[in-house]
């Protein structure tokens, strides 16, 4: 069999590609030029400005965070680029035409539908290529509905009350080495916000890429779900075949005012290396949400890209009766690490969490789930329900669980439980005799693992998902 | 506060203990005394201990014995009163079990000693270092055959002093016994303790650590466990709060096909403060690991739990559970638990779960419907919970005696 591991293994990137588009990029470094250059060409206020300049301020004054579960080598900040956008924006295109064609053939190669989109699912895309948002689609019916959807850097134009009321409202500028940096330097990014009252009338979708080489994505999203709003957002990432390692440092922020729904999924498949791990994505990520009463927040993510990964989708459920959830699927091959999980930090009275984290552990890959549950000590009659389960594929992977859970109220009732096992002989053996090859059983056999988190995921996700985690796990059978 | 320069060897010890003051010693250079930013003190702090000064003058070695009689147990007794070992109180012990003062070993105990001492407990436990560098009072039992009386170690503290305890058993292969670690006295002591287990080939051991001390003792300590091959380790943790408690327990499955079993209850209650890190430790294939921890947390008190399953890469066909259970029984109270698995091999099957949460209301109403009163349902349910952990205890007067305890422990206690 491990003849048939080694060749199956070898699998090859199918996202790995560069693009050719002359690229308008700043020289690798960060100091306060870079910040007021980035800030210049977006034209942005000097209220953005100060705000960036004031992170940028407190990051330096931070020190890199130690405690996950990885190893990587130093990052050196000042090597990367913070600024890039493709040369042919300089005149924003008026419509899909006039965008550049290359750019489009990108797409096409991973399967956006950014052609196609009317006929595919009534996705509106808003696809981000490396910095600056390429195309926006869709803008009209979403406006019809009072629906703003648009890049961050616009929003900051043509809303600014909206995006400076909210801004950093759920992760501070100072959260941690990550969010600062971000706070700096982030380049572009998508803005929602969806009025009183309205369900938004399709699932806004976003595709991040990075493209030129040693550039970091410094994404930042804002949604804000007003009172009774109701909104399903999709984001899915793919990047290129690169050797040296790159940073990628988002901030997502989620507001749920007083029932309000917010459903964010994730598709994550950004380059994870090569079968030695050289190369690969840094993916350190701040996401979380504010749930205000009765509100609804609901993260799903399967992840199976990235070198290392270093993601917490958390929600505060700060009102009465509201609802966090948290489903993720997250896989490690080769030498990949990952460090994800949650926290679910209930204020509120009646609050209740949910947290299904299912671990993959293939190769050499060292998957840990670090999840925190605090009930507060006015989070009355809470409730948690955490089940987190890693299977591990192979005898060199780690998987790890480690669960903070801290009671403060007596009425709040917490579960915690997890299990590790692996994809045992027999029931490959029962697969094979039934005339699967271990290849198939093994896939069958994990999409059953994994099937409670594809449930939550949108459709077309799902399918997505499920063929990724396939692709991603050929050739780790033992 | 440093490490270091509380690291302060005794004066006139023999050469080998000078040694291993000093290998202690070296282990504590640099180390910075834990803040609330180490992982491992998170949620505990050291400020009790290091506000308070401990006097050692107050201690007076006195003892009242009749403060740790269990009834009926028929226990070899060997005592320690404020640290030092006391001859005359202690029982003449079974032919098959050696008790060496460390400071009077033979060349040949020596030898022995060094082999095991201070290298069960792991180098990151730092109190158990500096609990190295300075001692000076502690003991050797050195076990074979069968012992079927339980022996007890007593560990009384009735003064306002600094103690450093340290115990080494040796359980030689094939061997049998029960051992009972006893923590009692009325002394408001700050306690260092560190009991070393060396559990060789085939032996099997009961383990039963009883903290109860007085309420404003001050303890940091623990027990640490390495299991030859098929030894086999039962052990029964009771602790009851007090400013500052931290215990750590480690068990390390280092041979083929060792197994243990641990249970535990903590009951912190007004302002004290409980914290248990438990870690088993699978680097040998074919073990078992069991671990069953709970805790009720009353009034303004805090707990910490951390339980830890590690299972190193060739520890094939492991299998690990551990689970923890708390109440909480007011608005005031805290915990804070953390169940972990590090696992570096796919041929394990382990499990862990924990829970938070309050007597639940349908069990109250049930005994109610019986007919009992609400206070008394409340108790019997509080007692239940801790009991159930008690009815594999292999000592039946020792479960008695805790029972006892028990119950008046949570009769004082009202809802």
């Amino acid at each position: 069999m491990s003849e048939q591991i080694d060749e199956l293994i070898k699998q090859d990137y199918e996202a790995g590609f560069v693009t050719d588009i002359e690229s308008e990029t700043l020289p690798p470094g960060l100091n306060e030029e870079v910040i007021r250059f980035i800030s210049a060409r977006k034209d942005e206020p000097e209220w953005l400005l100060e705000w960036r300049l004031n992170a940028y301020r407190q990051w330096l004054t931070m020190t890199e965070p130690d405690w996950a579960h990885v190893s990587y080598p130093d990052i050196d900040f000042n090597a990367i680029s913070y600024y890039s956008a493709p040369k042919s924006m300089e005149d924003k295109p008026k419509s899909l035409d006039e965008v550049d064609p290359e750019l489009l053939a990108t797409y096409e190669k991973l399967g956006i539908p950014l052609h196609e989109q009317e006929m595919l699912a009534g996705v509106a895309v808003d696809a981000v290529f490396d910095s600056v948002s390429v195309a926006t689609t869709f803008r009209e019916k979403l406006e019809e509905a009072g629906v703003i959807f648009c890049p961050i850097s616009e929003a900051v134009k043509t809303h600014p009350d909206l995006v400076r009321q909210h801004l950093g409202s759920v992760v501070p500028v100072s959260d941690n080495y990550y969010s600062a940096l971000n706070c700096a330097v982030f380049s572009d990014g998508s803005f929602v916000y969806i009025p009183k009252g309205v369900r938004c009338p399709m699932e806004l979708s976003t595709y991040f890429r990075i493209n030129e080489a040693k550039t970091g994505q410094f994404e930042r999203t804002l949604i804000v779900a007003d009172e009774g709003s109701e909104v399903s957002y999709l984001e899915g990432c793919t990047a290129p075949m690169r050797d040296e390692n790159q940073l990628h440092a988002a901030v997502v922020e989620l507001v749920a005012l007083d029932n309000a729904r917010i459903k964010y999924s994730t598709v994550q498949n950004w380059y994870p290396g090569d079968q030695d791990g050289r190369g690969g994505i840094y993916n350190f990520v701040t996401k979380r949400g504010v749930a205000h009463t009765n509100a609804h927040i609901s993260w799903t993510q399967v992840e199976t890209g990235s070198a290392i990964t270093m993601k917490y989708p958390s929600c505060i459920l700060k009102g009465d009766n509201s609802v966090g959830e948290f489903y993720s699927v997250a896989l490690s091959n080769n030498h990949q690490q990952a460090d994800t999980g949650t926290k679910m930090v209930h204020i509120g009275r009646n609050t209740r969490s949910t947290i299904v984290s299912k671990g993959i552990s293939a190769g050499q890959g060292s998957n840990s789930y670090r999840g925190m549950v605090r009930m507060n000590p006015g989070a009355e009659n809470a409730r948690n329900h955490t089940q987190c389960d890693s299977l591990l594929i192979g005898d060199q992977c780690g998987a790890h669980t480690f669960p903070y859970i801290e009671g403060k109220n007596p009425t709040a009732t917490i579960e915690h439980e997890a299990t590790t096992s692996r994809v045992s002989g027999d029931q490959l053996f029962l697969c094979q005799q039934r005339g699967l090859d271990a290849e198939k059983a093994v896939a069958m056999i994990v999409n059953g693992f994994c099937k409670e988190v594809f449930r939550e995921l949108p459709m077309e996700f799902a399918v997505e998902a499920g063929k990724l985690l396939e692709i991603s796990l050929e050739g780790a059978v033992g | 506060m440093d490490f270091e320069q509380l690291a302060v060897a005794p004066a006139a010890s023999p050469v080998w203990l000078q040694d291993f003051h000093a290998a202690s010693r070296s282990a504590l250079v640099g180390v910075p005394w834990p803040d609330r930013k180490t992982e491992a003190w998170r949620n505990t702090s050291l400020r009790p201990l290091t506000d308070e000064s401990f006097n050692d003058s107050t201690m007076t070695g006195s003892s009242d014995p009749s403060e740790y009689r269990i009834d009926d147990l028929n226990s070899r007794d060997v005592v320690f009163v404020d640290g030092q070992y006391k001859p005359e109180l202690s029982d003449e012990t079974p032919s098959n079990v050696n008790v060496v003062k460390l400071a009077d070993a033979s060349e040949t105990e020596a030898q022995l000693i060094r082999s095991s001492l201070g290298t069960i407990v792991p180098v990151s436990q730092h109190f158990a270092q500096l609990n190295g560098s300075r001692l000076n009072d502690g003991i050797m039992l050195r076990i074979r055959g069968v012992v079927s009386q339980p022996i007890r170690i007593v560990w009384q503290s009735n003064s306002h002093g600094s103690l450093n305890h340290r115990l080494l058993v040796l359980m030689e292969p094939g061997s049998q016994a029960t051992l009972i670690e006893h923590f009692c006295g009325i002394g408001r002591a700050f306690t260092n303790s560190v009991s070393e287990f060396e559990l060789a080939e085939n032996s099997h051991l009961h383990h039963y650590r009883l903290h109860l001390e007085h309420e404003a003792a001050i303890h940091v300590g623990g027990c640490h466990a390495r299991l030859s091959a098929n030894a086999s380790l039962s052990g029964f943790h009771l602790g009851t709060g007090s400013p500052l408690k931290r215990l750590d327990v480690t068990v390390n499955h280092a041979g083929a096909g060792a197994d243990s079993r641990m249970v535990g209850a903590y009951l912190p209650k007004t302002k004290q403060r409980i914290d248990y890190h438990i870690c088993a430790e699978h680097s040998a294939p074919h073990c078992t690991s069991e671990s069953t921890f709970r805790g009720i947390v009353a009034d303004e008190a805090r707990a910490v739990f951390n339980g830890r399953i590690h299972i190193h890469p060739g520890a094939r066909e492991t299998e690990a559970t551990l689970d923890n259970k708390n109440l909480l029984t007011s608005y005031k109270a805290q915990v804070h638990t953390k169940p972990e698995l590090e696992i570096y091999n796919d041929d394990v099957a382990c499990a862990h779960g924990a829970t938070v949460s309050q007597l639940s209301e349908e069990s109250l109403h049930y005994l109610r419907s019986r007919g009992l009163g609400p206070d008394a349902a409340y108790r019997m349910l509080n007692f239940a919970f801790i009991n159930e952990l008690l009815d594999g205890a292999s000592e039946p007067p020792l479960a008695e005696y805790l029972r006892t305890r028990l119950q008046n422990w949570f009769e004082q206690e009202a809802p």
